[in-house]
């Protein structure tokens, strides 16, 4: 298969890609104010799967919203690649950061039903202006990373959940973002393929360079981290660098 | 294929009630057109049926019927006659009146059964084969029968409401006449239609004799050459007549049709029915299709597809429901001209019309598409993150 040009950020590994600065955000409850995060520091490295872990409620979900241009903080910065505060720009600006720079991978898999694993991916491509063919060759080559060569021509329909949460990994992987925010990927999937997804999350930080943000509260994902942060009650109680294990022990038990 | 086609095609059960109003509001609108035309087509049937390459109507007609006074001054007939490619003209004439059925006495005693009195128009040709009053379907031996003097024809589907049949006299304005033949094709739901030769009609005092004749009949060596015809006529014309094609006048009599109040108010009605039906409808539809994928409209939001683009995808989604709920508005609207058909009604769609409906549903679909819009304001990313 003939490959694009560049396709991965792996030349930018060990750079920081994301940092945010005293991340204050409040949702209102009835008439109080709750904090939900009180002032966060993060930052996160090209290459790296930044693990953060937390309870339900600790606010975790929220730091990877503010951080990837979904839900404004309150108060702090956060820096992004080239944007050197992501919450000063326009809304249309901060679209078109997430269009050119991010992938999401969440707990749902939110695939539209009616378009088959191959269109979901060119979809995504589509709107961020790559032209068909290329887009399409792209397409194959995501889905082929993620295994799902044979399942290309089928809808989600026609999917197991862990199948779909690949699409999901391949419609993310196929825009080669610098950043990957995955939101609990394996809690809505068995063991086995639990593992998969989050396998290919970690190849996506080792081979292309990615910076993953993946937050989740099942500690066996641990073990493919190269850094750990805890956050609890909207702040972070530690954050751990450490080296992935070279043999994690499988998910399934 | 775009998104929203996929979308479509796969949910089309969701789309189905949007559709389907789409569909009934097309065929509320297009059904009565249908019949208004219909019927308008049926009293101008064996004109638009007879050999005129030509028609020639007072200078300020608009149209055959319904459009100011048609007729002329007997001395233009000459006119038109001297351009060198005109080979007849003959003068429109017709009447109308009181008919009555005669049944045979009852030797009970009682009073006659069935008699029957309705109200009929009378269209004349000149029973000459191949002539260019007579309509190009008749046959020569119904030709042959109206040459009789006091012998009529009427459309098999009259024979009933007329309380007659072939043989049977009649009383047409107090004349005797004798029901001679039938034809067939010509309904009129509204009018029976008494076609009877121009002799015939002189003799019961009706036919036009004096300085003034009806509209003119025109054949043509090469009827291909109307149009040019036409406009020399028309330049010689002094302003006297105008020459019209009988495509032309076929179209600005259905034109005419919207002259009458009672059918423009039942029309306009019925199009604020299905204007304010398949609004709604269409629009609760898309509503309800499009939050059911709210989800994924929302990931393509987290992956930076812009608000606009997914407004794009939802009118795009209303327009291809637009087209799909014109195709069964064509669909339904085939089917009741069909059933109209059976039961001897004629329909006619002038293209305008349908044109016209076809925007019109259109607009229908992408208003509601445009009203749908603010379903995808709950396309909020940060929702899936929990």
């Amino acid at each position: 298969m003939s490959r694009k040009p560049r396709t991965d950020h792996s030349e930018k590994r060990g750079e920081i890609a994301i940092q945010a600065h005293g991340l204050v955000k409040r949702f209102k409850t009835g008439r109080t104010f709750v904090e939900v995060l009180k002032g966060v520091d993060f930052d996160a490295r090209h290459g790296d799967v930044t693990m953060v872990m937390g309870p339900s409620g600790s606010g975790k979900s929220t730091l990877v919203a503010a951080l990837s241009g979904l839900l404004k903080p309150e108060e702090g910065q956060v820096r992004a690649l080239e944007a050197a505060d992501l919450w000063k720009l326009s809304p249309t600006r901060i679209d078109r950061f997430r269009l050119d720079h991010c992938g999401f991978i969440f707990q749902g898999f939110n695939l539209f039903p009616a378009l088959n694993a191959k269109q979901q991916v060119m979809t995504a491509l589509h709107y961020q202006g790559v032209p068909k063919g290329e887009a399409h060759q792209r397409a194959l080559q995501a889905l082929e990373e993620v295994g799902l060569t044979p399942k290309m021509n089928q809808k989600p329909s026609e999917m197991s959940g862990g199948e779909k949460q690949r699409v999901a990994i391949a419609r993310a992987l196929a825009k080669n973002p610098n950043l990957i925010f995955a939101d609990e990927p394996t809690s809505a999937l068995d063991g086995e393929n639990g593992q998969v997804v989050i396998r290919l999350l970690r190849r996506a930080a080792t081979e292309r360079g990615a910076a993953v943000i993946c937050v989740t509260h099942d500690p066996r994902l641990e073990a493919y981290a190269d850094r750990v942060i805890h956050i609890e009650d909207g702040r972070i109680l530690d954050d751990v660098r450490r080296t992935p294990d070279a043999n994690p022990a499988p998910l399934s038990h | 294929m775009s998104l929203a086609l996929s979308t479509l095609l796969y949910e089309w059960r969701r789309y189905m009630a949007a559709i389907v109003a789409l569909g009934v509001a097309g065929l509320l609108v297009l059904a009565q057109v249908g019949m208004f035309m219909g019927i308008g087509k049926s009293f101008t049937a064996q004109i638009d049926r007879a050999r005129a390459d030509v028609m020639v109507l007072g200078p300020g007609a608009t149209a055959l019927f319904n459009g100011g006074p048609s007729g002329l001054p007997r001395r233009l007939m000459g006119v038109v006659y001297r351009h060198p490619e005109v080979i007849q003209v003959a003068p429109l004439d017709g009447s109308g009146g009181r008919f009555q059925n005669i049944t045979p006495p009852d030797n009970s005693g009682g009073p006659p059964k069935a008699r029957k009195m309705e109200f009929v128009s009378v269209t004349v040709i000149d029973p000459i084969q191949g002539y260019v009053t007579v309509p190009t379907d008749y046959s020569d031996a119904l030709i042959e029968t109206l040459r009789q003097p006091y012998a009529v024809a009427v459309d098999q589907t009259a024979l009933a409401r007329l309380g007659v049949k072939v043989g049977d006299k009649a009383v047409y304005n107090g004349k005797t006449i004798t029901i001679a033949a039938t034809t067939t094709g010509y309904p009129n739901v509204m009018q029976p239609v008494l076609v009877m030769s121009r002799d015939t009609l002189r003799m019961l005092g009706e036919a036009d004799t004096g300085e003034r004749v009806g509209p003119l009949m025109v054949k043509l060596a090469d009827p291909s050459r109307a149009e040019i015809v036409a406009a020399q006529l028309n330049k010689a014309s002094g302003g006297k007549f105008k020459a019209w094609t009988r495509q032309q006048l076929a179209a600005a009599n259905q034109a005419s049709m919207f002259k009458e109040a009672f059918i423009v108010i039942l029309l306009g009605f019925s199009a604020v029915i299905g204007i304010f039906i398949g609004v709604v409808i269409t629009w609760q539809t898309l509503r309800g299709a499009i939050m059911a994928n709210i989800k994924e409209f929302a990931s393509l939001r987290a992956l930076g597809v812009s608000m606009s683009d997914l407004r794009q995808i939802v009118m795009e989604l209303s327009f291809w429901v637009g087209v799909v709920g014109i195709a069964l508005a064509g669909l339904l609207t085939w089917g009741v001209a069909w059933l109209a058909g059976v039961f001897s009604m004629t329909m006619a769609f002038p293209p305008f019309m349908v044109v016209g409906v076809v925007i019109l549903l259109l607009l229908i679909a992408l208003a509601s598409g445009f009203l749908s819009l603010g379903v995808l304001k709950n396309s909020q990313p940060a929702d899936l993150l929990r």
